[in-house]
C-alpha cells in the first residue's frame, strides 16, 4: 500500500480483513489476528541491493519506504556527492523476527546458532542497509522509543539541518509482525490487531508544498497519570484550528484511546484515524499518521494536525501546512 | 552567535574496573585486567565463558523505588541508574528541568528481560504470569523512565541505538544540542549489560578471544572480550555552569560521525569512515592531529578492526601519528557495546584530570600496522586534548574530543 492508498483507505473507512498467525505450543495451537504486508507486492516494490538478500523483513520494509521517499533524482545527487543527507530510523520493536529465531537457536544449542542471523538482530542493522543502498555515508541514527519517537527523530533532523550537518534528512519508522510481538500486544488488549510496514519522509529546509509548521513536544511521562497530563498538554499547547484535519492515533479500543479521546473531546473538525483502519503499528503509528496528513494536504486540505500520544514515553503534536510554490 | 562552549560538570561510571571514578583511575594506574566467568546465564556450551563483569551495588535504598520496583530492575537499568545517580551527585544538580535531554546510548537495552519473556512464552504449559511486566520493562525507554523515577526527575528521553558507537553518539548528540544553543544542559551517556543473546551472537561470529583475554593491537590478536558497564555525564553550556556555580571537569570540544558502507559487520580495511569521523571532530574542535596527545581507540582486539583503525590513524595524522599515544582500554575490561563509548569517554576524562595514560594490556608482539606510540604500560603524561573513537556494527563511526578546562 502506498501513501495515497493509505489516505484513501482512512477516508473511506476501508475494511481490511485480518489474517491469522498461528503457532504451536505443546498440544495447543495459539492464533493471533494481524494485518501482514503483501509479500508479493513488497517484492515488486523493493529495490535490488546485495545487502538485502538476507536482510530481515523490517529492513526490506524500511529500504522500500526509504527509496520511495528519496526518489530517483535525489538518489542520483547523493551518489554524485551533490546532496549530503542524514538518516534517522525509529523503532519500538525492531528486528524481532530474527531475534526470535536466533535466540531459539541459542537455547537449542549455541554451537549451531547462526552467525548470519545475529548481525541482523542488531537495532541499527536496517539503518545500515538503508545507508548502503542509498550510498549515504553521513550521519545515521537509530532511535528507540515508543511510537511518538518518530517526532523525536524530526527534532533531531531539524537540528542536523539547522547546524549545517546535512542538506536534508530521511526519517523512517518500520516494524514487522512476529508471534512474539502479537502475544505481547495481546497483553495490552485482546482486541488489538497488529500491522506492519514502514513509513518515510524526507525533510529539508528549502520551500516545499508541505511543511512542518509546528512541532510541539516532547511532553515526557513515566506512568499513566503523567501520560494523561502529557497528552492534554500536547494537545493544548498546539494551535488547534477547526479548519484543520486532525490525524489522530485512535485505535478504536476505548481503554487504549481514553487519554486521546479526553484531550480531543471538544474537537469538531474532520478527523482520520489510520490505526483504526490498518491496526496497531507500534513504532510506525505516527509515521502512518504523518503520511496520511501529507496526503490530506495533497488532497486539498490547507493544514493538518497530528496528535501523537506515544505508549510509555512521550507525547507530541504537530501541524503540517500546504503551500503554493 | 558563536557556538557555546560545553563542559562536563558531573560524571558517573561503573564497569568491570569498579563502581566510581576513584576505582577506575586506580585500576588504570595498576594496569589490571578484569575478566571472570559468567555465572548469571548459561555459558556451559559456549566456546568462551568469561567476560568483564561489573559488580552491581546491592544497596538500592537511596532511590525512590518500592521494593517491588527495585526487585524487578534488570542489570542494564541498574548500571544506568548507578552511573546517572553518580553524575547528578558530582554535578550537584538538585533540580533537573523537564526540558533537559536525557540522551542515552544502548545496543541491547533490557535484553535479559526479553530473554525471560521468550523463555516464559515458549514454556509448556504457557505461562502468562509476569509477561505484561516483561513486555513493558523490556523496552529501553522504560529503563530510562525507571531511572528518572528512581532519582526523582522527569526529562526528555532520547535513546540512540547505533550498536557499539551508541554511547559516544549519545554524548556527541547532547554536546551538539548545547553547542548550538538549543539546550543549556543535558544528561547523556551509555550503558549495556551482558546478556545471553548478545554473548552467543558474538560467539557465533567467532569474534570472541578464545582465551578470554583480548589483545588489541597485538600482531596475533584473536578477538574481543565482552563486558558491561555504564557512564553518564552532566553536560552544560558555559552560561549554565557559571550560573549554577558548577565546577567543570573537562571540556567537550568536538564530535564527528560517519557511516562505513563497506559491510554490515566489517570495517573498510583502510578505516575511511574513521578518518572522516576523526577529521570532522577535529575540525569542530579547531584542532589538528598534532594537538591530540592521546587516543582512546576503539581497539576491540579483532583482526579486522584494529588494523583498520591503525590505518585510519596513520592516514588521519600522517607524520604526527608517531607522537600520539594510543591505547585500548578494552584490553582491561572488555567491549561494553553501547556502554563502550561512554565509559571510554570517562576514561579520557580521567586521563586529562590525572595526566595519566592508560595502557593497552596483554600485548606480546605489536602489530606492524601501529604507526603510533602504543601505550603498553600505564604512565604519566602531559595531556591537553584527547580523542576517543567508537565504531559499531552497521558502520556507525563516532569520535569525541575532550580537552582540559582553560
Amino acid at each position: 500500500m502506498d501513501a495515497s492508498s493509505l489516505y484513501h483507505a482512512c477516508l473511506e473507512n476501508t475494511d481490511f480483513p485480518p489474517a491469522t498467525l498461528e503457532r504451536s505450543l505443546g498440544e495447543e495451537t495459539l492464533s493471533y489476528l494481524n494485518r501482514p504486508l503483501d509479500t508479493q507486492a513488497l517484492r515488486a516494490a523493493m529495490p535490488k541491493h546485495p545487502r538485502l538478500r538476507r536482510a530481515s523483513n523490517v529492513t526490506k520494509f524500511a529500504v522500500t519506504a526509504a527509496h520511495q521517499a528519496i526518489g530517483v533524482e535525489r538518489m542520483e545527487r547523493i551518489k554524485n556527492g551533490e546532496l549530503n543527507i542524514g538518516i534517522i530510523l525509529t523503532f519500538l520493536n525492531g528486528c524481532v523476527n530474527y531475534s526470535n529465531r536466533f535466540f531459539s537457536e541459542v537455547l537449542d544449542d549455541p554451537t549451531f546458532a547462526s552467525p548470519i542471523l545475529f548481525p541482523e538482530t542488531v537495532f541499527n542493522a536496517p539503518a545500515s542497509h538503508i545507508a548502503a543502498s542509498l550510498d549515504c555515508d553521513g550521519p545515521v541514527y537509530t532511535l528507540i522509543g515508543d511510537s511518538a519517537t518518530w517526532f523525536s527523530a524530526m527534532e533531531v533532523a531539524d537540528e542536523w539541518i539547522a547546524n549545517g550537518l546535512v542538506d536534508g534528512c530521511l526519517i523512517l519508522c518500520a516494524e514487522e509482525i512476529d508471534w512474539l510481538t502479537l502475544e505481547g500486544l495481546r497483553l495490552y488488549s485482546r482486541h488489538i490487531i497488529a500491522t506492519e510496514g514502514a513509513a518515510a519522509v524526507y525533510l529539508e529546509a528549502t520551500p516545499s508544498v508541505v511543511s512542518v509548521a509546528n512541532l510541539c513536544g516532547p511532553f515526557p511521562y513515566n506512568n499513566s497519570t503523567e501520560r494523561r497530563a502529557a497528552v492534554m498538554d500536547a494537545w493544548a499547547t498546539h494551535e488547534n484550528l477547526p479548519s484543520d484535519i486532525l490525524i489522530d492515533g485512535l485505535t478504536g479500543i476505548p481503554r487504549l484511546d481514553s487519554d486521546e479521546l479526553a484531550a480531543t473531546a471538544t474537537w469538531s473538525g474532520e478527523r482520520l484515524s489510520p490505526a483504526r483502519i490498518l491496526g496497531e503499528g507500534m513504532g510506525i503509528r505516527c509515521g502512518f499518521q504523518t503520511i496520511a496528513a501529507i496526503e490530506a494536504l495533497q488532497d486539498g486540505h490547507d493544514s493538518a494536525t497530528i496528535l501523537a500520544c506515544g505508549g510509555n514515553q512521550h507525547a507530541f503534536s504537530a501541524r503540517l501546512t500546504r503551500h503554493i510554490l | 552567535m558563536p557556538p557555546s562552549r560545553v563542559f562536563i560538570t558531573g560524571a558517573g561510571m561503573i564497569s568491570p574496573m569498579g563502581n566510581n571514578a576513584e576505582a577506575h583511575i586506580a585500576a588504570l594506574r595498576a594496569g589490571s585486567t578484569h575478566f571472570r566467568e559468567i555465572d548469571f546465564f548459561d555459558v556451559s556450551r559456549q566456546r568462551v565463558k568469561t567476560a568483564g563483569v561489573a559488580d552491581l551495588p546491592d544497596d538500592l535504598s537511596g532511590y525512590t523505588l518500592t521494593p517491588r520496583e527495585a526487585a524487578r530492575l534488570d542489570r542494564g537499568t541498574r548500571l544506568l541508574l548507578h552511573a546517572t545517580a553518580q553524575a547528578i551527585s558530582v554535578a550537584k544538580l538538585t533540580d533537573i528541568p523537564i526540558e533537559t535531554p536525557f540522551v542515552v546510548g544502548t545496543s541491547a537495552g533490557a535484553m535479559p528481560i526479553g530473554e525471560e519473556y521468550y523463555k516464559a512464552a515458549t514454556a509448556v504449559p504457557n505461562k502468562r504470569t509476569g509477561q505484561f511486566s516483561r513486555v513493558e520493562h523490556y523496552q529501553p525507554q522504560r529503563q530510562s523512565g525507571t531511572v528518572q523515577h528512581a532519582l526523582g526527575f522527569r526529562a526528555r528521553t532520547q535513546i540512540i541505538s547505533n550498536a557499539c558507537a551508541s554511547g559516544a553518539n549519545a554524548i556527541g548528540h547532547a554536546f551538539h544540542s548545547i553547542r548550538s544553543g538549543r539546550k543549556s544542559m543535558a544528561i547523556a551517556g551509555g550503558y549495556d549489560a551482558l546478556c545471553q543473546l548478545v554473548f552467543s551472537g558474538f560467539d557465533s561470529l567467532q569474534a570472541l578471544a578464545v582465551s578470554g583475554i583480548p589483545r588489541p593491537f597485538d600482531a596475533h590478536r584473536d578477538g574481543l572480550a565482552l563486558g558491561e558497564g555504564a557512564a553518564m555525564f552532566v553536560l552544560e553550556s558555559e552560561e549554565s555552569m557559571l550560573a549554577r556555580g558548577a565546577v567543570p571537569i573537562v571540556e567537550i570540544c568536538g564530535y564527528g560521525m560517519a557511516t562505513d558502507l563497506h559491510h554490515l559487520t566489517q570495517p573498510h580495511p583502510e578505516g575511511t569512515a574513521a578518518v572522516r569521523s576523526m577529521t570532522a571532530a577535529c575540525k569542530q574542535a579547531g584542532k589538528q592531529p598534532c594537538d591530540i596527545q592521546y587516543i582512546n581507540s576503539h581497539g576491540t582486539g579483532t583482526p579486522l578492526n584494529d588494523v583498520a583503525e591503525a590505518n585510519a590513524i596513520s592516514h588521519w595524522a600522517g607524520e604526527d601519528a608517531k607522537n600520539i599515544a594510543v591505547s585500548s582500554t578494552k584490553s582491561a575490561m572488555g567491549h561494553l557495546l553501547g556502554g563502550a563509548g561512554a565509559v571510554e569517554s570517562a576514561i579520557c576524562m580521567l586521563a586529562l584530570k590525572h595526566q595519566h595514560l592508560p595502557a593497552s594490556l596483554n600485548i606480546r608482539e605489536v602489530d606492524p600496522a601501529c604507526c603510533f606510540d602504543l601505550v603498553r604500560e600505564p604512565r604519566e603524561a602531559s595531556l591537553n586534548a584527547v580523542l576517543t573513537n567508537s565504531f559499531g556494527f552497521g558502520g556507525s563511526n563516532a569520535t569525541l574530543i575532550f580537552s582540559n578546562v582553560n
